[in-house]
């Protein structure tokens, strides 16, 4: 599945590194193509160039046979004054010469009239090996006569151009032509420096004639004007000024001398080339021009960079489509999650729906619009839809004591925010009021106005019914328990009053027939008096049980063992014959609730003892919690039987004949204890002797 | 003197008054008693009300509690509002130990509040003591 992401995105990279390619190729080639054009115009021009430098050339060896042709008699001064104008600049002629022809006979003549015009040991030379010698024999000769510049071509003086065959071949055919030759490729006799040059011969003919015919022009004919051309040097200067540069090779067709060149062989040759043919005076030459560099070599950095723009361009695409292609893809999956995920959400809300025994509402506040799920229905006991559910048709259900406690917990909760949770009655289809428990959340706009609410509601009559019913009786029975204590509270205090009234009687009567009872009868009133006092003292303890613990509790801190002493001298323990003693501790509690319990447990301890002396300990721990006080007797114990029995009212273990007691004692101790959130308990032990009456008090 | 002073009780148990009367006897008291049932005859005789003959001082008033129609702590309350009566010498004699009602028996300017527990003995010790007061006491003048 994942694959699929990358199938647009690589399909767009690899179009484009093919694009790539083939655009580096036509951007190459087409350069190519515009290079091989500019270089064809070019080359063209740069032929025409060369052969116009030729061309300026001849013109100056035209001029320089008009000065010579046109002077009866030319001295050097002359020759050089003109020749030197005629150069100028030129640096690429080697020399302008006057080649006069002599014959035979006048060569004696002619070398002496040389010598006497200043050019000292003048003769008429060739050369051989190297070596400059006298000519030998020769009808006629055409020796260097005028050269200008002199400097640099004094070997050259005498020299007889016919004594080379190639020269000679150029003399007679410029003679016969009456036209510009131009030599083959030589090698200068004054030059050092080996430079191919070549020479152009222009005959003159005498008496300024232009003789047509050839026997003419051989009979006609003075001498030659001559020309020497440095060819590296004529093609420095015409290339001085030109755009390009070539690679460039000149060779001279007839006998293949290469003339120029500056292609060496380790020097590629450019791919672009031209091979040229150049016609000048007589000769023919070849002329091969190439680039100086290869374009086609190495990298072209245009197409280069063209391919690599594309290349990035798709790369971008690409990447970008991939992101693209690859969010949408996250985007999807999450959304089918969320749907997925939203889907079992709703399910599981209407499952929980159906199950349960809650009703759903939903009120679109702004619109009044009201949904009730069925199960709401169902619980007020209608039809689905049987009813509208609306904001009207809800409150003419409320019990109308419910209707406050509805506005005001709905205002908390849209204005306060407080949770919406209230109990109310509604009357159900039968007429009856049941209890409902709703919950609900409102939405709000980001103006703070609530939008909608939605909400549960269920039937909570059972317990809410059951709930009243407990408060109900609850109160009933602390209304009883009160309604008790306040009768044994009057019931005790108005029966003292009567019994107090019996006693007096019981004594007067006893004070008036004393001297005529018996003894039987004196014993009865005894008896009586016995019976009335006890009677007083249940109705004591009756009275001090429905007061414990009425008080208000003033809490301090309490030494109990200094307490206990103070007990002990009231029931005047020691006297008795009993020893208490108490660890020494402290307790923040009501002092006369401690006082109270103590006194009773201790007052016990010593009435319900077997024997005539014991020894009472209290003793005191404590937890985090709570204090536990203990306080321990050796008397006779207490079967674990009557543990329960012994703390409730009107309880001895044993007849009040032999006991006076109003059973009250502990029961008021329990009620104090557990007033205080205490408990209280009996320990005894079977080893020991004795039990132990534990309570607890809980810290404040 | 104080030979001359009265006695009110104001009692409404007719075995108490008996007991009252037979400790006087008993104590050789030759005082004048005045029995009053309630607070509103007690008032009646201090005021001189209902045709009754005013109770002149020296006197001492023996006070219960519980009584009908007023009882002792409202009796109180009304003599010691009244210009007249307010420096009376009451002594309280009840059966009730209630703190409370012996607190709020103070508050009101006793002069002593005494239980009637065991009836034969608390009378005799009751008049007794009253007896030693009036004797040494002097008690507040006619007007």
């Amino acid at each position: 599945m994942r694959f699929r992401l990358f199938y647009t995105p690589l399909f767009i990279l690899i179009t484009g590194a093919v694009l790539a390619v083939f655009l580096y190729d036509y951007v190459k080639e087409s350069q190519a193509l515009q290079a091989e054009n500019r270089f064809n115009k070019q080359a063209a021009s740069y032929v025409k160039t060369i052969e116009a430098g030729l061309g300026n050339s001849r013109e100056l060896l035209v001029s320089l046979k008009s000065f010579i042709a046109n002077s009866d008699a030319i001295t050097r001064d002359q020759f050089d004054q003109y020749a030197k104008d005629l150069l100028k600049e030129r640096k690429y002629i080697q020399a302008l010469e006057w080649i006069p022809k002599v014959g035979h006979g006048m060569r004696k003549e002619f070398e002496n009239y040389a010598s006497e015009q200043g050019l000292k040991d003048y003769f008429i030379k060739y050369k051989r090996d190297g070596k400059m010698l006298q000519s030998p024999f020769q009808p006629e000769y055409f020796p260097v006569y005028y050269v200008y510049p002199l400097a640099g071509n004094e070997t050259a003086i005498g020299y007889n151009l016919s004594s080379n065959s190639a020269r000679l071949k150029a003399l007679v055919l410029a003679r016969d032509t009456n036209s510009t030759v131009m030599s083959q490729g030589i090698k200068l006799v004054q030059e050092k420096k080996q430079q191919s040059a070549v020479l152009m011969f222009l005959p003159v003919y005498r008496s300024n004639a232009t003789p047509e015919a050839v026997s003419e022009r051989r009979r006609h004919l003075q001498g030659f004007a001559l020309l020497v051309l440095r060819i590296p040097d004529l093609i420095e200067d015409v290339s001085k000024d030109f755009p390009a540069r070539f690679n460039l090779q000149i060779t001279d067709m007839s006998d293949g001398q290469i003339l120029y060149s500056n292609v060496s062989d380790t020097v590629q040759k450019g791919i672009n080339n031209l091979q040229s043919q150049l016609g000048f005076s007589h000769r023919h030459w070849k002329i091969n021009l190439s680039d100086l560099h290869d374009s086609s070599e190495g990298l072209n950095w245009i197409a280069l960079l063209a391919a690599i723009g594309t290349l990035c361009i798709a790369s971008l695409a690409s990447l970008y489509l991939y992101s693209l292609s690859n969010t949408n893809h996250k985007i999807k999956i999450e959304v089918e999650k969320q749907t997925k995920a939203l889907k079992i959400s709703e399910q599981r809300f209407s499952l929980a729906v159906q199950g349960s025994s809650v009703g759903i509402w939903d009120w679109q506040i702004v619109e009044e619009n009201e949904y009730w799920s069925p199960q709401y229905f169902k619980l007020i006991g209608y039809e689905n839809n049987e009813i509208t559910p609306n904001k009207n048709t809800f409150l003419d259900m409320v019990y109308p004591e419910h209707k406050e406690r509805l506005a005001r917990a709905f205002k908390q909760h849209i204005i306060e925010r407080k949770p919406y949770q209230v109990e109310f009655m509604l009357q159900v289809k039968s007429g009856e009021y049941q209890w409902f428990f709703a919950t609900g959340q409102a939405s709000w706009n980001s103006k703070g106005e609530a939008q909608r609410m939605v909400g549960s509601i269920q039937k909570i009559d059972e317990r809410k019914k059951a709930e009243i019913a407990i408060i109900k009786y609850a109160e009933e029975l602390q209304r009883s328990n009160k309604d008790l204590e306040q009768f044994a509270y009057v019931a005790s205090h108005d029966l003292k009053a009567p019994l107090r009234g019996i006693s007096n009687l019981a004594t007067w009567i006893e004070e008036s027939v004393e001297e005529h009872l018996d003894d039987e009868n004196r014993s009865y009133m005894n008896l009586l008096q016995g019976r009335i006092s006890r009677l007083e003292s249940l109705l004591d303890g009756l009275l001090q049980y429905s007061r414990a613990g009425t008080e208000k509790l003033q809490i301090e801190m309490v030494d109990v063992g200094a307490l206990v002493i103070d007990i002990s001298d009231l029931l005047g323990a020691s006297e008795k014959g009993f020893k208490v003693e108490s660890m020494p501790f402290n307790v923040k509690t009501d002092k006369t609730v401690i006082n109270q319990v103590l006194h009773n447990l201790i007052n016990n301890s010593i009435k319900h003892h077997h024997l005539a002396e014991g020894s009472i300990n209290i003793t005191h721990r404590e937890t985090d919690k709570e204090h536990l006080i203990s306080v321990c007797d050796d008397g006779p114990g207490i079967d674990p039987k009557m543990y329960d029995k012994v703390f409730q009212m009107f309880q001895t273990l044993r007849p009040r004949d032999e006991v006076e007691g109003s059973g009250m004692g502990l029961a008021i101790v329990k009620k104090l204890i557990e007033r205080n959130k205490g408990r209280i308990w009996i320990e005894s032990h079977e080893e020991v002797p004795g039990c132990s009456i534990c309570f607890s008090m809980p810290k404040a | 003197m104080n030979a001359e002073a009265h006695i009110l009780l104001v009692e409404d148990d007719e075995v108490d008054i008996m007991g009252m009367k037979r400790a006087l006897k008993a104590l050789k008291i030759a005082n004048t008693l005045h029995i009053a049932n309630d607070g509103i005859q007690a008032l009646e005789l201090l005021r001189g009300q209902s045709d009754k003959q005013k109770i002149e001082f020296p006197f001492i008033i023996l006070l219960d509690l519980n009584m009908p129609r007023m009882g002792g702590l409202e009796f109180l309350e009304e003599i010691r509002n009244d210009s007249e009566l307010n420096n009376s010498i009451v002594f309280v004699m009840t059966t009730s130990s209630d703190e409370q009602d012996i607190c709020a028996a103070y508050k009101k300017n006793i002069a002593g509040y005494i239980v009637k527990s065991n009836a034969q003995e608390s009378f005799s010790k009751a008049l007794g003591l009253i007896e030693h007061y009036w004797r040494v006491i002097e008690l507040p003048p006619k007007s």
